[in-house]
């Protein structure tokens, strides 16, 4: 009983942590796009990134265009000026591949 | 080795979990939406580029110059260092100043031995060469030749064509009775007067192909339509009917133009050949119709009518037919003219008793007042379709204005001149 209670707590903090991972990942990147201008819409940009336990960005793969080849290029190069990214703040959160995938607005 | 690792294993928890990593790591991948963006603006530098000293400023000042202006870049400051083309970039020094791209280059000898300016673009996050050109140039053409390498490097970087060698056309009223119809770069400088008159000189409009403005003209003491060869210098009447000859604008294929004629009474449209000749009547409602100007596929000839009572935008199709009202919002909305895209048009709208550049998406009829200026005159856009250029008046005098088509860059075209007005933007420079 205590130790699934124990397990369930740990999940959940683990969860909270990935939430929080994730969270400055998405902001750094974010805030190194610079979006080129006349973007029609809000297309979305699909990456596979492969990092080093670092963070240092190996590879950054255009999985899905957003249509717009100024955009897909805009956000490439803010993924690799985000090198090196973020790291969790629990190790074994860490993920040796991400797929970010990227929006010009919220809806 | 491994025996290390396992035995690490038993104690270690760092240990464990990097082993871990490395097993997990093929199958997990975590997924990560992001919407946002930090900036509008892509940090460049433009590094002082080598060769001839005095030329190479010239370049590398017109270049930071053009970029810097378009309101879409953040220069970033290069260093004291020259750098050529063929200098190997030091990346992780420019990824530390936050350049995202970056350009070299410089001035020397062709194998032909004439001047050229030679530039290389690199992407500093990437790490590899994103473009690079040279250009044969000369000392009068070194300003030309820095506006091309700003439009490459615009291009590679935000998707769409530059316009920094575009030309514009204006009209200077530099006296009481003279009246000077000039042409410059982009940027206002480098301006040649294509036409001197004692009379009103007015309504510019480059041809598609930019060889050709269409303008009219009251030196002979009533309006004529001429169409202006640029390159041999040579005028030909294209419309000099009874009453008043006004407003040319050209078809997108360069054969025809749209004209103002009063010859039949009121004020109505008609197409002519480029020539002069094939005059056909294309408005019919007994109104003031003016300021025709042609969709960017040709289907249709927008433009302004009092028909409803105030002035307001139509269309009417190119052949002829029954005119579709545009504008609704206000009571007074004027000059239309559509984009390369022929997605939205820009008009002057009046609001709160002043006379404002104004935007309009055609699909849906959303419409932005894009200045708060007091009176905004002759919309023309940039042939790229992101800026617009407008005569405006500041202290009573007027000046030209270049106006993002969002709104939020805003520009004064330095024209050393008293009074300016009457701006048309030309085409690309292919």
């Amino acid at each position: 009983m205590q130790t699934e209670q124990a397990s369930a707590e740990k999940a959940r903090a683990q969860s909270l942590d990935e939430e929080a991972y994730k969270h400055r990942i998405r902001l750094k990147v974010r805030n190194n796009v610079s979006l080129p201008p006349g973007i029609q819409g809000n297309p979305k940009a699909e990456f596979e990134v492969t990092q080093l336990p670092t963070g240092d960005v190996l590879d950054v793969r255009l999985l899905r265009s957003s249509g717009n080849p100024a955009l897909d290029a805009a956000v490439e190069r803010a993924i690799r000026k985000s090198s090196p990214l973020p790291k969790p703040a629990q190790p074994e959160l860490f993920k040796r591949v991400l797929n970010l995938s990227y929006r010009p607005q919220d809806d | 080795m491994l025996g290390i690792v396992l035995k690490l294993r038993r104690f270690g928890l760092v240990a464990i979990s990097a082993l871990a990593l490395l097993q997990a790591s093929a199958h997990a991948q975590l997924t990560i939406e992001i919407t946002g963006a930090g900036t509008n603006r892509i940090p460049v530098a433009i590094a002082d580029f080598g060769g001839e000293a005095s030329a190479a400023r010239v370049i590398t000042s017109v270049v930071r110059g053009d970029l810097e202006r378009s309101g879409l870049f953040k220069m970033i400051d290069p260093g004291a260092a020259v750098m050529t083309e063929a200098s190997a970039p030091v990346y992780e020094e420019w990824k530390s100043r936050g350049a995202d791209a970056l350009a070299a280059g410089s001035i020397g000898e062709s194998t032909d031995g004439r001047r050229e300016a030679r530039f290389r673009l690199y992407d500093v996050t990437k790490q590899s060469v994103l473009g690079g050109s040279a250009f044969v140039t000369s000392k009068p053409m070194l300003r030309a030749a820095g506006h091309r390498i700003a439009d490459m490097i615009y291009e590679k970087l935000t998707g769409e064509p530059g316009i920094f060698s575009t030309r514009v056309a204006y009209v200077i009223k530099a006296g009481a009775a003279r009246y000077e119809l000039h042409i410059s770069d982009a940027d206002g400088q480098n301006a040649q007067v294509a036409l001197i008159s004692k009379e009103p000189i007015i309504s510019p409009s480059w041809s598609p192909e930019g060889g050709r403005l269409a303008y009219v003209s009251f030196e002979n003491k009533k309006p004529v339509v001429y169409v202006h060869s640029l390159a041999s210098g040579k005028r030909i009447v294209v419309a000099n009917f009874k009453g008043s000859n006004s407003a040319p604008a050209w078809s997108p294929d360069g054969r025809k133009l749209a004209v103002v004629l009063s010859k039949d009474g009121g004020s109505q449209i008609f197409t002519v050949n480029a020539d002069g000749s094939g005059v056909q009547r294309l408005t019919t409602a007994n109104a003031i119709n003016t300021e025709p100007n042609f969709s960017p596929d040709g289907q249709f000839v927008y433009f302004t009518s009092d028909r409803g009572g105030s002035p307001q935008i139509y269309r009417i199709a190119a052949g002829g037919g029954d005119a579709q009202r545009v504008s609704f919002e206000g009571s007074y909305n004027v000059t239309p003219r559509l984009s390369p895209d022929g997605k939205s048009m820009a008009f002057i709208s009046r609001r709160d008793g002043s006379f404002r550049l104004s935007i309009m998406d055609l699909a849906s009829r959303q419409v932005q007042i894009l200045t708060d200026s007091h009176k905004d005159e002759s919309p023309t856009f940039s042939p790229n379709g992101r800026m617009i250029l407008i005569a405006t008046e500041v202290g009573g005098r007027g000046v030209l204005s270049a106006v993002s088509i969002d709104g939020r860059i805003k520009q004064r075209l330095s024209i050393a001149a008293g009074d300016v007005r009457e701006p048309a933007w030309g085409p690309l420079n292919k």
